[in-house]
């Protein structure tokens, strides 16, 4: 067999391996319209500042504290502002802030979690030692230290989450690593005379993206759940961001007279956070071949 | 090995991680901008009257020796003095922390007499209603803002029935909303780890020869499934303590409610740094010593795990 005849009966396994994913992917009705949602959250965090119907950042006493009504289907906030101009404006916030701290977790997730699994000896007990250091905190009140220390604004809130969050990337990609570590094909790479930094990012790495992509999946979850809850607090981006916990807690005051102030936001908030836990349990069945079996079976 | 010893091991395992936390709530409080002795002072101290404090809390010493220093006054139980209230930050923990305690307690009650059942009975007919509703609730758990649902529980309760009070500590009435609202965050992820549990219990061989021996059900399910089934229960109970201790920061600031958790966000818009990180110092030994108890307790209802654990810890 040419090797031109290989590439492409491997390409075609990848193909087919792909399309079998995504029709179990599919076939979770869930997780599907999940999907939708996610993009959907997506693209309003891209294109929001372009869809408002209103300024987000004009107020208005006079037109304080309205109820819903036509002209504004959310009701306008304390200063008379937009409510829906302004959960437009704030999903770059609350959502890019989740996702850029999801990605910087998983970056620091993964290069230490390869380290200590294939490295090992001192590297693994160090790294393991901090990892143990981060867990003893409580994630909520690890984030609330950090962004107290940082100081606010959107970069300290994104690097308080990412390391918060980190540790358990790095457990995951360490387990993973310790199962490959002994195949025969990491043998074959040695033997080859490949570097460990070689082996470990074209070898180990691709057999720890799955795990690690279903991870960061639910992450994006907590992340969406503890970004909104640092807003709340007061201690995420300053006012007047329209960051959406950020707006719960301004909002929080006139609860009894203006509940919608607090309502939308929170269904926004709820909204994004389910649809990615869905979406996490939809890719868990896609991206792990032995539930996958039993769904096939089943 | 005996209890005694196995105790004694996780007690020395936790140590590295103590000081580690010690060691991290040092340097964050190093990136504070702004110079501690100038806080304390206040604004129109005098030059040499910060140099004075500054000499008494020992900033102008070597930093590593500053980590000593301060490590060593954090296991007397001095956790420094509060800026706000001139009081000994732990004083100030201590007369808030029944509060907290009072909370989390009542909020893990909660969370246990509805998880438990729900999932227990989910996993013993999974096509059932219940079964549907456990599903919903530890998905609704995993994805709902707390901050925001207990906003909404006061709006129903408190203003809307006018049935329960908003906020406060005032009459024993008032626990139940921030209750209720702190187990919602538990409940999830406790039903379905209890039914995965269950079902797994359920599955295995010994349950079957219990069954084969032609014994009652209930005592199967006592005796076989429920023991079993405890072990990874009481795990994610010690797991979700982190939650809870987070959660109930949240929680507490959401219903003013007098405990640790409101003090420590109240301390922060103060900038009493002494009083914030002496609280999550706090917090951190005290879900540290309940990991070890949990980690107890599962040797005490496991006997094999016990030596798994040993081995692990050894190696």
């Amino acid at each position: 067999m040419e090797s031109g005849e290989i590439l492409r009966r491997v390409y075609e396994a990848r193909r087919r391996r792909l399309r079998e994913m995504w029709e179990t992917l599919k076939s979770n009705r869930a997780a599907y319209v999940s999907l939708y949602v996610v993009g959907f959250l997506v693209f309003i965090a891209i294109f929001g500042p372009f869809l408002t119907p209103y300024n987000p950042y004009d107020f208005d006493l006079s037109r304080a504290r309205q109820p819903p009504s036509f002209a504004h289907p959310f009701g306008t906030d304390e200063l008379g502002r937009d409510i829906l101009s302004r959960i437009l404006e704030g999903a770059r916030y609350t959502i890019g802030i989740s996702i850029a701290s999801v990605l910087l977790g998983v970056v620091i997730g993964v290069i230490l979690g390869l380290a200590s699994g294939y490295l090992g000896g001192l590297w693994d007990t160090v790294i393991q030692r901090i990892v143990d250091v981060m867990l003893a905190f409580p994630t909520v009140l690890l984030a609330i230290a950090l962004v107290a220390s940082l100081g606010q604004g959107v970069a300290s809130l994104i690097i308080a989450i990412a390391i918060s969050t980190f540790p358990v990337y790095a457990r995951l990609v360490r387990g993973v690593v310790l199962q490959v570590v002994n195949e025969d094909y990491i043998a074959a790479a040695r033997l080859l005379g490949k570097s460990k930094i070689y082996i470990m990012f074209k070898h180990v790495l691709p057999n720890s993206i799955s795990p690690i992509v279903v991870q960061a999946t639910y992450y994006m979850g907590l992340s969406i759940l503890l970004a909104s809850a640092l807003g709340f607090l007061g201690l995420g981006v300053p006012p007047p961001t329209p960051e959406w916990g950020a707006m719960i807690g301004s909002g929080r005051t006139y609860l009894f007279s203006s509940p919608h102030i607090v309502v939308f936001p929170g269904v926004f908030i709820m909204i994004s956070a389910l649809s990615f836990n869905l979406l996490g349990d939809g890719l868990r069945d896609a991206l792990d071949p032995k539930a996958r079996a039993l769904l096939r079976r089943g | 090995m005996s209890l005694a010893r196995y105790v004694g091991i996780r007690v020395a395992q936790a140590i590295p991680t103590l000081v580690g936390a010690m060691l991290v709530m040092f340097v964050l409080v190093r990136i504070l901008p702004g110079d501690p002795a100038r806080l304390i002072a206040g604004p129109e101290a005098l030059e040499q009257d910060v140099q004075r404090i500054r000499e008494q809390l020992g900033l102008n010493k070597p930093l590593y020796l500053q980590f000593v220093d301060y490590m060593s006054s954090i296991l007397r139980g001095d956790f420094g003095t509060s800026i706000k209230y001139r009081t000994p930050v732990i004083d100030e923990i201590m007369a808030r922390l029944p509060y907290t305690i009072t909370l989390a307690l009542a909020a893990e009650a909660i969370a246990v007499a509805i998880a438990l059942p729900l999932g227990i009975y989910s996993a013993i007919k999974p096509r059932s209603k219940a079964s549907y509703i456990a599903s919903v609730l530890s998905l609704v758990g995993a994805s709902t803002p707390i901050f925001w649902i207990g906003l909404i529980f006061i709006y129903v309760f408190a203003v809307s029935l006018r049935i329960l009070p908003s906020s406060g500590a005032d009459t024993p009435r008032h626990i139940i909303l921030p209750a209720v609202t702190l187990a919602l965050l538990l409940m999830g992820n406790l039903t379905r780890i209890t039914r995965a549990a269950v079902m797994e219990a359920l599955g295995s061989n010994h349950v079957l020869t219990a069954i084969s021996k032609g014994l009652g059900s209930r005592v199967i399910l006592v005796r076989h499934v429920l023991r079993n089934a405890m072990i990874p229960i009481i795990t994610i109970m010690g797991i979700q303590v982190g939650a809870l201790l987070g959660g109930a920061v949240i929680t507490e600031t959401v219903f003013a409610w007098p405990g640790i958790g409101s003090l420590l966000i109240d301390s922060l818009f103060y900038r009493d740094y002494p009083l914030a990180q002496g609280i999550i110092l706090f917090i951190v030994f005290v879900f540290i010593v309940i990991n070890i108890i949990t980690d107890i307790l599962y040797a005490y209802i496991d006997p094999r795990v016990r030596e798994v654990l040993w081995r692990a810890g050894r190696s």
